[in-house]
């Protein structure tokens, strides 16, 4: 059911009306689009990254662009939510290219923060800073589908309509991106 | 082989999101079983890394910092030119009769000196139509209409040059290939997802661009139309001022990380590669460096295949 209204809602355009508010930069269409989408766009930045700080710094540079490109008449024209997640994946994917020079934080170091931490609960917290450097290490467009599908809960066709594919590539790339996730993880373990 | 194993994948992603088990799905692809297992536990994990709630102060501090965002943008709005945007077309015709008959050519001269949001531009551009319409033979009429595509692009120089936002349009040719877009007549102009493209942009064709100056120095594409194919014609910018690079040599920039190009970004989205549509012809571990970006304004014409 929550699928199918999310379907529903990526698929269908948005209210004129509010496009054209929007365009003005009326302060309620603001408010109401930045609440609407902000937890869509905040989730996928911090499921890219996986930093919350980041997330939030990225996120508030999306809805500026978005007012941006709006007052230039060039925003979204139909569907605010596939602009808004486009455009958090090009800042991403520009934030990852940026961070591809810069040395990696090492692992010793956050073993050596977490002395007195419980074995369990520290080696989850590893788990997870290795799955999150995994997920980094894939191409852009596997980290692109995998945040749309399980960060998002985003359905075949709402991935498909947002990564401008067909269901079946989207299907494909999908395969491709939990298989390289898993030969990532291997290499940790 | 893969195509029923890529189904059954969807298959029992769907069953685990429903709150079925790795087993359940497995019992019903046994033939899959090895194969999907991995995959399956694998998403579990990364369906996992999203779960944690969003801070409350997340929301409210960038709320507050949209808002007054959007209050500054309100305030640097000119009404006064969008206005005349609107009904420029319509007063283009009386306007140049009043001026004519009224102001001689006084206005005529300053007008040529306005760029695109000037008040006098729309003056240039009519008088640039009224030298076409008057020109005694195509001869002629070729020489001005080179004259005014080289106008076209020292306005949008001179426009990115005082870091002014305008609507441009200019022709030239594809000299060079970025990760954001293409070099076109010497001008940075980036390519998004929104971008209307007509015929198949490449290096070396002659393009029409019509699109908006950005702060950055770039101009985002809001239409590129390709007019004729590689090196049919020369750059029509010869003699004039601005990049000064004559003829341009193709050049292909890659997307191999580096420190001068994810700077460019202005955010709008860039449509995607078009990898993955061969099973078993590239790595997937995904290291970029072994690939080159997909111009940004190609089409995914492979993912038809499927």
């Amino acid at each position: 059911m929550f699928t199918l209204a999310l379907t529903r809602s990526i698929l269908m355009t948005d209210d004129p009306s509010e496009l054209d508010s929007l365009r003005r930069l009326e302060s309620q269409a603001v408010a109401a689009v930045y609440d609407r989408y902000f937890p869509e766009v905040y989730r996928y930045v911090r499921y890219r990254l996986g930093d919350e700080i980041l997330a939030e710094d990225i996120t508030s540079e999306v809805f500026f662009r978005l007012l941006k490109a709006e007052r230039v008449r060039h925003g979204p024209s139909k569907n605010i939510r596939g602009w808004l997640i486009g455009t958090a994946n090009n800042i991403v994917n520009d934030h990852l290219r940026h961070k591809y020079h810069r040395p990696l934080v090492q692992l010793e170091e956050t073993h050596a923060s977490h002395g007195h931490a419980l074995a369990e609960e520290v080696e989850n917290q590893d788990r997870t800073r290795f799955l999150q450097r995994a997920l980094t290490r894939l191409t852009k467009e596997q980290q692109h589908v995998l945040a749309l599908r399980f960060s998002l809960n985003y359905s075949l066709e709402e991935t498909a309509v947002v990564m401008k594919k067909n269901v079946n590539a989207i299907k494909q790339l999908q395969y491709r991106a939990l298989a390289a996730l898993y030969r990532q993880m291997a290499k940790y373990t | 082989m893969k195509k029923e194993l890529i189904d059954s994948l969807e298959t029992c992603l769907k069953v685990l999101e429903q709150g079925g088990t790795v087993e359940e799905c497995l019992n019903r692809f046994p033939a899959y079983a090895e194969a999907l297992r991995p995959l399956l536990e694998q998403s579990i994990e990364a369906r996992g890394l999203g779960l944690s709630p969003i801070p409350g102060t997340a929301v409210t501090v960038g709320r507050v910092r949209i808002l007054n965002s959007a209050a500054k943008l309100r305030q640097n709005k000119s009404p006064l030119v969008l206005n005349l945007r609107a009904w420029r077309f319509a007063a283009i015709p009386l306007l140049v009769l009043a001026l004519f008959f009224i102001t001689g050519n006084g206005l005529l001269a300053a007008s040529a000196k306005s760029l695109p949001g000037d008040i006098l531009y729309p003056l240039k551009r009519s008088m640039e139509g009224i030298s076409l319409l008057l020109a005694p033979n195509s001869k002629v009429k070729a020489e001005i209409q080179k004259e005014i595509s080289s106008r076209r692009i020292d306005e949008t120089e001179s426009l990115l040059s005082e870091k002014r936002v305008e609507t441009v349009d200019f022709g030239g040719q594809v000299s060079k290939q970025l990760s954001d877009g293409w070099t076109i007549a010497g001008i940075h102009v980036q390519v998004t997802w929104e971008t209307q493209m007509e015929g198949a942009l490449a290096l070396g064709a002659r393009v029409k661009v019509l699109g908006q100056t950005q702060l950055d120095g770039s101009v985002l594409a809001a239409e590129v139309k390709v007019e004729s194919g590689k090196h049919e014609h020369e750059d029509n910018r010869s003699g004039s001022s601005g990049a000064g690079e004559g003829t341009p040599q193709p050049e292909i920039t890659t997307d191999e990380p580096s420190e001068d190009d994810g700077g460019d970004n202005d955010g709008s989205p860039k449509p995607t590669n078009t990898e993955d549509h061969s099973l078993d012809s590239r790595d997937d571990d995904g290291h970029d460096s072994t690939s080159t970006e997909e111009p940004p304004h190609k089409n995914h014409v492979d993912e038809n295949d499927d």
